[in-house]
Order: structure tokens, then C-alpha cells, then sequence
């Protein structure tokens, strides 16, 4: 056994890995560089940098507003996420039969099916409940498909929970619902607390339902996005995408701060 | 803790509990009287946990009925039980520090604050952990754990206690340790405990009676020298210390007792106040290596046996020997070290001899 655990591994494999790394990180790094660009379209800088369209990502009512839609849809469906799926996962561990594992299952329905096929069912379904381009469409479209990610998330950390505290709890006199607030979810809310955030970036940044289920009214970021590569090549959208980035990092970076501070 | 009554009994009537074809509990009945310490011993898969959870409620029986104080409480939820309750592993919370954990059954009573912090300090207080109450359960050693579970299982005066070897997790010298504290902490406090184990050894030493368990059922109950010396049955008499089974035919009745003979043998054997099996039957007698003495010479014991020494160690307080004898085969013997004198030594013929009460004659099963 080596005492350096990379001694024993080929230059040519850590080439290989280290290709990988660029092929995925390349393309975000490339959306900072047009993101300052001193043209006026989407372009990498040419004579020097410019900050103009952060600006006018500052000054524009329009992104404000899908912005603003963006935050309010996203922390909606968040908590509708993250409360029904944590009950979910805590009613499947407890039950812990066959049924229940189906059950789980079938939340993860939402990230197996592909994206357009349930973006086009939710939408047959949405022109019937007469819930197109309104904000509820939306955020219960994203809630449930945002679901199994909490399901996940949850699950794991039950995994690790011990039942006994339960019944510890319950031979103590605690309701099921004390037992629940004062015991179950202190212990696994780092699980659920990963979900929120996996929730959170799936709404945050999800394009294909809200391209069928939204229209005017409801007009979110990367729906923005969409339409300004579609319509102009204005390099706000590169300022945008670099904000869009920078967000979903932060928050992976708490959760794995989190994660760390469990198995601590 | 509060004065008046403490100790409540409890009776579990016909208790039956099924896995598909497997009995776990097969028509189990036991008085638990008040304030005794009672303990479930038996194996591994013999039902005392079973029947430990359907009394604290987290088993639901298929039949049967438990009383406590003659009321039915097999209805009730374990959380309208008041049993406190000490698990295997402790099962204490880990995100609540010490206060916290043995605060927790009288927070959820909603309690007043005042009665709280005095009753968690007195609890404390009696498993001298007062100046742990801070910690939390991660920063405490294995017997410091226990004994927070047990301040936790007994602030809010439960009806009963309930222990699922609670010791189990624990090294030797510590386990005596705390064998010793619960059983002063069981006189002191005067609740009624029911203790769940596989070892012997804290059975025998902690109870006050014993109930054996064997196959969901309760093969025989009593104080732990009853059971000890009259064991029924040959899983009894193995289960709790060690005995050699001597079998044989039923050759002659004498006064109080019988003669046993296998194989030109003839072992005479009491009966005390029980019938003297018929002749001809084949019955085994449960013989602990301890009641055999080397008769080297002088002594005249009822029964004399001669064999050679096959092999022998040494205990520091004891010599245990197995003797080879023609017509029983291999006999363990136990003897005081500073009896015999010299070592023994293997090869060496010895002749063995104990008293008609020594053994016991029990069902062989």
C-alpha cells in the first residue's frame, strides 16, 4: 500500500480527469468572460472590460421583474416541497413496508419521466383547471416536480436515524406530534434543509414547464433568458446566466457546509 | 420524588403474539407485583424483548390482555402508558444536552419550569450526574449515558420501569458497577422494574424473581435460588449456571426419593416433596459441578463415583475439574481451591461423590 493514495494513479488517468473538469466547468467560465464584454452583442471582450451590463442588468425593470417572479415562484414551491415531502419520506420510513417503498418510487416519477413529456401532461392538465400562465400554475408544477429531491434527501437522512429515539419519545408521554417536532425533525433537518436547497435551484432554473405552462404573465429568469437568445443578442443575458451561476453555487456550497457539519 | 404510592403491579393474562406461522408470544401469563424487580431471562429469540414492547406499546398483541393495578391497558398508546423506559443503546436524544434529555417527559406534560428544574435536579441528582447536565450525550462515557437514560425513564414517576438490557453495551467492570447502582437505585425509589437480559449472571444477582423464558413461552418463574436450585426443566437447569445431566432408568423407590441406575450405576437420588416418578421411566437429574466434592478419603456421601481427572483449571478461587467416569461419561466438578491442597493432575483416578438432595430431578426438555 502507497502512504500517498494519487501516487498510484497514471499521469494519464489524472489527464484524463482533469479534461473532464474543463469540458464541465469551461462553458460557465466562458459566460463570466462575455458577461464583461465591452460589444455591444454577445461576444468575449475585445479591447477591454466593462462592467455596462451588470448595469443595466441593475437598471432594467424588466429583469427586476423576472427576477422578483423567479425568487417568489422558487421559495413557493420550495416550501410546498419541502413540507410535503419530508411527511412523505417520515410517513414511508415509519410504515416501512412494500407499499411504501412504491410509494417512494413513485416520487421520483418526476426526474425519471423525461422533462417535456410531463411539462406537456401538467400542461393538458393546467388548460383544464384554467391554471395556465398564473403564478399557482406554476408553483405547483414546480412543487411536485421539485418533490423528489426532498423525498431523497429526507430518506437518507432517516436512514441514519435511529427509531429507537422515536420510541424513546413516545414511552416518555410524547404525542406523535411532539415526538415529530421536538425529536424526529431536529435530527434529520440537515436532510431537509438539503432538499429545500436542491428544490430551490430545480425552480430557480427550470425552462421547459414553464415554456409550456406560462405565457405573458408569468415571465421567469431563464424564461428571460430563453427569449432574449431567441429574439436579441443583447449581453445582459451573459450578466444574467453569471448571476444564475453564482446563486446555485452558493447554495451548494451551504449544503455541503452542512453536510460537513453532520458528520462532524 | 414525590412520597406516597409508588410501585403499581402488573398482570399479563393469555398474551399471544404471531409473525405469520411464528409465535413470538405463545399464551404468555406473569404477576408482576409492586415494587418488585422482576427479570425476562432467555436467549436470543425466546420473546422476553416481545413481551417487554407489547407491555411499554409498541407491540400489539393478537391475544391476551395486560393489567395494570387490574385495569386493561392493552388499548393505550405508549405514550398514555406512563412506563418509563430504558433501551439497549440508550436511545437518548442527541441534539438536547443532559437537562434537555431528562427534562423532555415533563416538558411534553407541560409542566411548570420551576417543578421542571427542580425535578431534573434531583434526578440528576440521584444518578450523580449534576454536574454533567450541560454535556451533551456524545461527550459522555457509555456508564454516564446509562445512567441519563435512567434519570430520563424515571422523573416523571412512571407507573413501572422497563429495561431492555439496558447493561449490555458496557465492558465487565463497569457492568457490575452499575448492576450494583440500579439495585440500590430500585430499593431507594421503590418502582416496580421489569428487566430484560441474556445474562445470567444480572439476572441471578439483580432480581428478585426471575421469569425463564424459552420459545415465546415462560418455562418457570421464581426467586433466582429457587430457580437456581430446583430448576423444572434441563434448559433451566443449563440456562441459568451449569449442570451435568445424569439419565437413567427409575430401578427402585426408596424413602423420599428413588434409585436412578444407568448402566450397573445405581445413584440414589431425593425427591423432596414432589411425587417419585414410576418405575422403569427414563428421567434425568441436573447435577451443578459445585454440590460434587473429591472424597479423597473419610467423607461418605450418599453417591461414589470413580473416574480419572481429564482435565482441570484453575480459577484463583477455584479448581473446576472434568472427571471421566465409565458409566456417566465426562463430569464437571467445581471445587474451593483451598480445599484441595495440591493441583490436580490429569490422569490422575479420583473418586467423586455428592448427596442424594444435591441434584434435581427435572423434565427433559
Amino acid at each position: 500500500m502507497s502512504a500517498f493514495p494519487s501516487a498510484g494513479i497514471s499521469i494519464a488517468t489524472r489527464s484524463m480527469a482533469w479534461l473532464i473538469i474543463c469540458f464541465l466547468v469551461l462553458p460557465i467560465t466562458i459566460v463570466f468572460a462575455v458577461s464583461v464584454t465591452d460589444r455591444p452583442y454577445l461576444s468575449l471582450p475585445h479591447d477591454g472590460l466593462s462592467l455596462q451590463y451588470y448595469r443595466s442588468l441593475l437598471t432594467s425593470r424588466a429583469w427586476h421583474t423576472s427576477i422578483l417572479h423567479s425568487l417568489v415562484i422558487a421559495a413557493a414551491s420550495t416550501a410546498i416541497a419541502v413540507v410535503a415531502g419530508t411527511l412523505c419520506a417520515i410517513g414511508c420510513w415509519r410504515l416501512g413496508n412494500r407499499a411504501s417503498n412504491a410509494v417512494r418510487m413513485l416520487m421520483l416519477v418526476p426526474i425519471i419521466v423525461p422533462t417535456v413529456v410531463y411539462a406537456l401532461g401538467i400542461y393538458q392538465f393546467w388548460v383544464d383547471l384554467k391554471l395556465i400562465d398564473s403564478y399557482t400554475g406554476v408553483i405547483i408544477a414546480h412543487a411536485v416536480t421539485g418533490l423528489p429531491y426532498v423525498v431523497i434527501t429526507v430518506s437518507t437522512a432517516l436512514a441514519g436515524f435511529d427509531p429507537r429515539l422515536e420510541q424513546a419519545a413516545l414511552s416518555l408521554g410524547a404525542s406523535m406530534g411532539q415526538t415529530l417536532r421536538m425529536v424526529i425533525i431536529p435530527n434529520i433537518l440537515p436532510g431537509v434543509i438539503s432538499g429545500a436547497i436542491f428544490a430551490f435551484i430545480h425552480s430557480w432554473d427550470e425552462l421547459i414547464i414553464v415554456l409550456f405552462i406560462a405565457g405573458r404573465g408569468v415571465f421567469t429568469l431563464p424564461r428571460r433568458i430563453w427569449d432574449g437568445i431567441n429574439e436579441s443578442l443583447d449581453p445582459t443575458m451573459a450578466a444574467v446566466a453569471s448571476v444564475l451561476v453564482l446563486t446555485t453555487v452558493v447554495l451548494l456550497l451551504i449544503d455541503i457546509a452542512i453536510r460537513a457539519r453532520r458528520t462532524q | 420524588m414525590t412520597a406516597g404510592r409508588i410501585g403499581h403491579d402488573l398482570n399479563v393474562a393469555g398474551l399471544s403474539k404471531f409473525y405469520g406461522e411464528f409465535a413470538a408470544l405463545d399464551d404468555v401469563s406473569l404477576a408482576v407485583r409492586r415494587g418488585e424487580f422482576l427479570t425476562l431471562l432467555g436467549p436470543s429469540g425466546s420473546g422476553k424483548t416481545t413481551l417487554l414492547m407489547s407491555i411499554a406499546g409498541f407491540v400489539q398483541p393478537d391475544r391476551g390482555d395486560i393489567l395494570l393495578d387490574q385495569q386493561s391497558i392493552a388499548h393505550l398508546p405508549p405514550e398514555q402508558r406512563n412506563f418509563g423506559m430504558v433501551f439497549q443503546g440508550y436511545a437518548l436524544f442527541p441534539h438536547m444536552t443532559v437537562f434537555d434529555n431528562v427534562a423532555f417527559p415533563l416538558r411534553v406534560r407541560k409542566r411548570p419550569t420551576a417543578e421542571i428544574q427542580d425535578k431534573v435536579n434531583a434526578a440528576l441528582d440521584l444518578v450523580q450526574l449534576a454536574s454533567r447536565a450541560d454535556r451533551y450525550p456524545r461527550q459522555l462515557s457509555g456508564g454516564q449515558q446509562q445512567r441519563v437514560a435512567l434519570a430520563r425513564a424515571m422523573v416523571f414517576t412512571p407507573h413501572l420501569l422497563l429495561l431492555d438490557e439496558p447493561l449490555s453495551a458496557l465492558d465487565k467492570n463497569l457492568r457490575g458497577e452499575l448492576q450494583d447502582e440500579l439495585k440500590r437505585l430500585h430499593k431507594r425509589v421503590g418502582l416496580t422494574f421489569i428487566y430484560v437480559t441474556h445474562d445470567q449472571d444480572e439476572a441471578l444477582s439483580m432480581s428478585d424473581r426471575i421469569a425463564v423464558m424459552r420459545d415465546g413461552k415462560i418455562v418457570q418463574h421464581g426467586a433466582p435460588s429457587e430457580l437456581y436450585d430446583r430448576p423444572a426443566t434441563r434448559f433451566v437447569a443449563d440456562f441459568l449456571g451449569r449442570s451435568n445431566f445424569l439419565r437413567g432408568t427409575v430401578d427402585a423407590h426408596v424413602d423420599g426419593g428413588f434409585v436412578l441406575s444407568h448402566q450397573g450405576a445405581k445413584v440414589s437420588q431425593a425427591i423432596g416433596d414432589g411425587e417419585r416418578p414410576p418405575l422403569g421411566k427414563q428421567v434425568v437429574v441436573a447435577l451443578r459441578p459445585e454440590k460434587i466434592a473429591i472424597t479423597a478419603d473419610g467423607g461418605r456421601p450418599d453417591n461414589l463415583l470413580r473416574g480419572v481427572i481429564a482435565e482441570w483449571s484453575y480459577f484463583g478461587a477455584q479448581f473446576r475439574l472434568v472427571v471421566d467416569t465409565l458409566e456417566f461419561g465426562a463430569v464437571a466438578v467445581v471445587v474451593p481451591a483451598w480445599k484441595h491442597g495440591e493441583p490436580p493432575a490429569a490422569g490422575q483416578p479420583v473418586a467423586i461423590g455428592w448427596d442424594a438432595g444435591a441434584g434435581t430431578l427435572v423434565a427433559d426438555n
